[in-house]
């Protein structure tokens, strides 16, 4: 991190923090009891999957992705824009949704943080991993 | 502190044919600012200055509906001052076939939105975001690509930046084909 504006600060390399960020999300995602996703989210976050579901924060805290194993692309991109930080970014994962299994193929998300009481929040979350 | 509240929005679908009074509104008054706008100074190439930016995205309580109705509208008529306005400066959009794009690329090869229906829109709203998912039909082309013209769904994360919303990342669920 270079600098600070406010409260946030400003990073020298968005995709360094990016890439931290949405490996930690989907660790985070490797045990049933995903212990620190509730403080992970932020309070507005919604989610959005290709098959037309979502959630809320609520609704993911309670039934959440469970990732055995992942490999996150070296095709990431991420940028700031104050308190916003928006990563794309592309992964290879194993891991099912409510006990349906996603396809196994090299799929693109795009992930949206906001900084808030200290910490880069994820606010938004698309996943575009079709059902196995 | 975190706030955030949950706001659905109205059960009204969104369509460029049949539209409510407050989407006309937000149209005439989105038609009226461009066109006092020709020649004006002190805007950003390819934006509109602050205060002349339509009412919808300088309203705090705006909701995603009506930003998003904004949004479609000057991609249907390709106004690419508006569309420059609406556009964060770090805007990024993520499509499911892979590609993806920034601001700069998309104002620069803008997609073909011929017409587009949504459905109704889930809204939550933080202190300075909304994200809002919804399903969108469109008759759409992108880099002279057709896509299909089903309901797909969409993310979208508006920002409040600067006294006004702008849009700061896009994800669309759509595919390629006819």
């Amino acid at each position: 991190m270079l600098a600070s504006c406010g409260s946030t600060p400003t990073l020298d390399d968005p995709a360094v923090t990016g890439r931290a960020l949405v490996t930690e999300f989907l660790t985070l995602l490797s045990t049933e009891e995903a212990p620190g996703l509730e403080d992970f989210l932020a309070d507005g976050f919604q989610l959005q999957r290709a098959d037309g579901t979502g959630a809320t924060k609520a609704e993911y805290v309670e039934k959440h992705a469970l990732v055995e194993s992942f490999e996150i692309g070296d095709d990431l991109v991420a940028v700031q824009d104050g308190d916003l930080l928006t990563v794309r970014w592309t992964v290879v994962t194993e891991e099912s949704v409510g006990g349906a299994a996603l396809g196994g193929d090299e799929a693109p998300r795009i992930s949206v943080f906001v900084y808030e009481d200290g910490d880069w929040r994820m606010v938004a979350h698309a996943n575009f991993n079709l059902p196995a | 502190m975190r706030t955030s509240t949950s706001r659905p929005s109205s059960n009204g679908r969104i369509d460029t044919a049949r539209r409510g009074s407050g989407t006309r509104r937000l149209l005439a008054v989105a038609a009226i600012t461009a066109s006092l706008l020709v020649g004006c100074s002190g805007s950003r190439a390819g934006t509109i200055a602050a205060g002349n930016l339509p009412d919808v995205l300088r309203d705090k309580d705006a909701t995603s509906e009506e930003l998003f109705a904004l949004y479609s509208d000057a991609l249907v008529q390709k106004d690419t001052e508006l569309l420059g306005s609406v556009l964060g400066d770090q805007f990024l959009l993520q499509r499911t076939n892979g590609t993806w794009t920034d601001k700069a690329g998309f104002l620069a090869q803008l997609p073909d939105l011929r017409s587009f229906t949504a459905g109704p829109v889930e809204e939550r709203r933080g202190e300075q975001t909304i994200v809002a998912r919804l399903d969108a039909t469109g008759d759409l082309v992108v880099n002279g690509v057709k896509y299909r013209m089903t309901a797909a769904p969409m993310l979208l994360v508006f920002e409040w930046t600067a006294g006004h919303w702008v849009l700061q990342a896009q994800g669309n669920f759509n595919l390629p084909g006819s």
